[in-house]
């Protein structure tokens, strides 16, 4: 009874996405996605393009990322979340570029806050950090705590606008998925407001609760296993696959006409 | 002593009980135990995916309309205070039978929730609210303010009850007038954002009794003017074209949220205008799809239709007949039907046994209620004339 058909949407929005972006898949980049980590276009396909920060490698400037999540830190040593994989990732995709690129990210952590309550510190941090990019996962908190459907999607305009403002691109990636979790908290309408806001203010949405979606459902990664090596398997899993997909939609995304063609980029590729 | 039992038989059919309000309640039942299984893609046939409203309109106006019916009857009979004290007493069945729900649905809810417990989910999610504080999710849910995601209907329902006997005498003297009354509480509610909150804080009602009363109160008040219900259902080609059109228009808008290519006809102007489309605020849109839909189902099944009493329909007719428990039972059914296709299987014939299965189990509960209720209805006659022959 609850929800807008969340999946239709997704699935719409995935379609339209992927009929945009078939001139540009393909190429970009020059590292390949881990095979277990992949997913059909028909989950995530690469947005229109990332106008400003291809501007800014244009003029020169490093690919500066700021990663906004409403996540805690990982405590934990040993364990290490997309947000500190996505500098590396990046740096392998983006370094067979014509003219060096750097690339720098910083996270603003923000545990356990709605969307509403995350606009002003994003802002603050775009202020002060200058980022070409921003990567805001949102939705959680608000999921969780079923706050009003439409105020988040007010904020998550709001947000996206302050960064536009500040001459930066955004991404927005919606929540974790599992069966469980799924059960408990009902993320569809969260999701299909992100989506169908990514869709009709050209924003690129990663989907990250359908990329995790088809692995439960292709069976590449089981959260049911109660075991602490099992566990622990299944965050390596998410995160190295979450930091990989993130970039490699990322490379994609930034103007083919600044990258060089594909043939070199591979035989440079695997230098650091 | 047959007599007795069939002369209050006999008032209950001349009250003429349409049959058209068990069927479709049942059926919006049925939808909702359906809709409530995300895993279950039979859900797929259910009324929210080919237009704008869905079974929880269907469920509230019909509520609506029956609770004006019975409680009217005993207002006429029996006066005001008896019908205050039989919705109150209704009132306490749900609210004891939302915490016995809510119990059973914590269990349930505890054994799915230790994928909490994983640092993947736990970083992110927390160690999910409702175990962390559980004094307070305990006395917030006593309050109805803490609420399971699926219990939400129940908690509108109580509330709505709740306000009934105030609305009870004015309703039967004015029903327009505090129709007109309830359409200014709507709007109003809709301008400055009323709704009842939530906790953990900061959360409103999934369904805002602000503006769902509407359906409520508009049900009541077409049961308590036959004269307007009658004008509102005639057949009218102008009307029956509007409404087809209006099921047209929902059946495009729902389709394209499914094929992008259906929405990327909509001119960007229309759909600034249409959305967002608020079920928690019952949208107009809803609402207008909602009496579009009704009319054109009453015109198709009138009064008297005759597969009505047939065999197909009465398992639906039984389980509109007991809705409160048949509603409650659907939802610990449709969590456990969502738990056996998570964690047992997810294949198609899994899911069809599953929707098969809980509907059965509705329909034998609204069997075993019906005659348990009528044998005793029987027994206390018996008693009653027995103790008469006595003195």
């Amino acid at each position: 009874m609850r929800g807008r058909g969340f999946r239709r949407l997704l699935t719409a929005t995935a379609i339209a996405l992927a009929a945009l972006a078939l001139p540009i898949s393909g190429h970009a980049s020059s590292v390949a996605v881990d095979p277990a980590c992949s997913v059909p276009d028909t989950v995530l396909a690469p947005g229109e393009g990332l106008p400003r920060v291809s501007a800014q490698l244009a003029a020169g400037r490093p690919l500066s990322v700021l990663i906004v999540h409403s996540a805690k830190q990982a405590s934990k040593p040993g364990i290490v979340g997309y947000p500190a994989r996505l500098e590396e990732e990046l740096k392998r995709r983006l370094s067979g570029r014509a003219q060096r690129t750097t690339v720098r990210t910083t996270v603003l952590s923000l545990p356990g806050e709605p969307a509403p309550a995350m606009v002003a510190p994003l802002a603050q941090a775009v202020d002060d950090q200058r980022p070409a990019l921003v990567v805001w996962q949102t939705g959680t908190a608000d999921a969780m705590r079923n706050l009003d459907p439409e105020g988040f999607g007010t904020a998550l305009e709001a947000g996206i606008a302050e960064v536009h403002r500040r001459g930066a691109d955004i991404v927005i990636m919606d929540m974790q998925y599992s069966m469980h979790t799924a059960q408990l908290i009902d993320f569809a309408p969260y999701v299909s407001y992100m989506s169908w806001l990514a869709q009709s203010s050209d924003v690129f949405h990663f989907p990250r609760y359908d990329i995790m979606r088809h692995w439960v459902e292709d069976g590449r990664v089981d959260f049911a296993d109660e075991g602490d090596e099992a566990k622990r398997r299944s965050y390596d899993f998410v995160h190295r696959c979450i930091g990989q997909l993130l970039a490699e939609s990322i490379a994609t995304m930034i103007a083919p006409s600044a990258a060089i063609p594909p043939a070199i980029a591979r035989s440079n590729g695997t230098s650091p | 002593m047959r007599d007795v039992t069939a002369a209050e038989r006999g008032a209950e059919t001349a009250a003429a009980r349409d049959l058209r309000l068990d069927f479709f309640r049942g059926l919006a039942l049925w939808f909702i135990f359906v809709n409530h299984i995300p895993a279950n893609q039979i859900s797929w046939l259910t009324p929210r995916n080919f237009g704008l409203s869905d079974a929880t309109e269907i469920f509230v106006f019909i509520s609506g309309y029956t609770a004006a019916l019975v409680y009217g009857r005993t207002l006429d009979r029996q006066g005001m205070p008896m019908a205050a004290a039989q919705v109150l007493h209704r009132c306490w069945t749900l609210y004891a039978t939302y915490i016995i729900l809510f119990f059973a649905f914590t269990a349930q809810i505890a054994y799915t929730a230790r994928a909490f417990d994983s640092p993947l989910f736990a970083e992110e999610m927390g160690i999910a609210g409702y175990f962390q504080d559980p004094v307070t999710a305990l006395t917030q849910a006593l309050l109805l303010k803490f609420r399971p995601a699926n219990l939400d209907v129940l908690p509108l329902y109580i509330v709505l009850l709740l306000a009934f006997p105030l609305l009870l005498p004015a309703l039967r003297r004015r029903p327009l007038a505090v129709l007109a009354g309830s359409a200014a509480v709507y709007l109003a509610a809709r301008h400055w954002g009323w709704n009842l909150p939530t906790h953990p804080g900061g959360g409103v009602w999934y369904f805002n009794p602000f503006t769902w009363q509407l359906l409520f109160v508009a049900g009541a008040a077409l049961q308590f003017r036959p004269d307007l219900r009658a004008v509102l259902t005639r057949f009218r080609l102008p009307v029956m074209v509007a409404a087809g059109a209006i099921l047209l228009a929902g059946l495009y808008l729902t389709l394209s949220w499914k094929f992008a290519p259906l929405h990327a006809l909509i001119p960007d102007a229309v759909t600034e205008i249409l959305y967002p489309i608020s079920k928690t605020d019952l949208d107009p849109l809803r609402l207008l799809h909602f009496f579009a839909l009704a009319y054109v189902v009453l015109r198709l099944v009138p009064a008297g239709a005759s597969w009505l009493n047939g065999s197909l329909a009465a398992p639906v007719l039984d389980c509109g007949r007991q809705s409160l428990q048949v509603f409650c039972l659907g939802v610990l059914l449709s969590f456990a039907g969502q738990t056996v296709l998570v964690h047992v299987s997810g294949s198609l014939s899994a899911q069809f046994l599953v929707t098969v299965l809980g509907i059965a189990t509705m329909v034998l509960l609204a069997r075993f209620l019906g005659w348990y209720q009528s044998a005793e209805r029987a027994r206390r006659h018996r008693v009653a004339a027995s103790r008469n022959v006595g003195a």
